[in-house]
């Protein structure tokens, strides 16, 4: 409880300190600050291992080079004929919560996949580009999120991505 | 340094507008709905990552250049939550999405390979 407060509030100056453009007006910062620790919501997010969050930034951030790449390359090709499916990817690692909706909105920004709708069996997601890799690469992201959020995961899932 | 750190802010802000242009190439080319999502939430995020990027290097100072960077922060999240709102809403008032070879729309779970 105090280490969540702890860490609530050194983000919270930290986003103060950005925001007020590097540590002007703390007179004022830090009261709002204090009162927005104490009256902020328990979200999922606090389960997030900050870690384990900062390890998965670049994964996330070249997948996200690489969707953007993906689809630039595609819209810029003569002809367009891409595979597009719509798959189901059955939930095997991460339990109902907020690692699920981390995952649904993540998908987005991924190579070539859109979540469509979330069930409490299944994900929904549009494929562009159907490829034989695409359905190991959602099972491998559900591992790695589900680990963010400190879910066990079978060993057999704990292989680098 | 800052030199540098200036012209490496020209280059990445031009890529930027490169994959602008491109997700709108997308929107404008791809077949329905899903696909121009696809378009927007992708191209376009990266593209405005790269310029945000760019515009950082070429910041006074870190503060600005992180303000900058909490810009894109902000707009990843809402663009990645919007697109799955607008395509389910759509999936939900019948807009059937254009599946580009003859399959199931729901295929089963082992069914990944190519015809």
């Amino acid at each position: 409880m105090a280490a969540r407060f702890a860490r609530r509030l050194v983000l919270l100056a930290l986003l103060w300190w950005v925001v007020s453009g590097g540590g002007g007006a703390w007179i004022w910062g830090l009261p709002v600050i204090l009162v927005t620790a104490l009256a902020m919501p328990n979200s999922g997010t606090a389960r997030l291992r900050p870690l384990a969050f900062l390890a998965f930034l670049p994964l996330a951030l070249w997948l996200t080079l690489r969707g953007g790449l993906t689809v630039a390359v595609m819209a810029c090709r003569p002809r367009l004929d891409p595979d597009t499916r719509i798959i189901n990817h059955v939930w095997s690692h991460l339990p109902e919560g907020p690692g699920r909706l981390f995952m649904a909105s993540l998908i987005n920004l991924l190579p070539g996949t859109l979540t469509l709708g979330l069930t409490p069996d299944t994900l929904q997601v549009h494929v562009l580009q159907m490829d034989a890799g695409t359905r190991s690469g959602l099972d491998r992201l559900e591992a790695r999120v589900a680990r963010l959020f400190s879910h066990d995961v079978s060993p057999q899932d704990k292989e680098p991505r | 340094m800052t030199e540098w750190l200036s012209l490496l802010g020209y280059v990445l802000i031009t890529a930027g507008a490169i994959f602008f242009i491109t997700g709108s190439l997308g929107l404008i080319r791809f077949p329905d709905l899903y696909a121009r999502l696809h378009a927007l939430t992708k191209a376009d995020n990266l593209g405005l990552g790269l310029i945000c990027l760019g515009l950082a290097c070429q910041a006074p100072d870190l503060a600005a250049a992180l303000k900058i960077l909490l810009v894109w922060g902000l707009i990843l999240i809402a663009t990645s939550i919007g697109a799955t709102l607008i395509a389910s809403t759509a999936l939900a008032c019948g807009l059937r999405p254009r599946l580009g070879r003859p399959s199931p729309p729901a295929v089963t779970r082992d069914d990944t390979r190519r015809p």
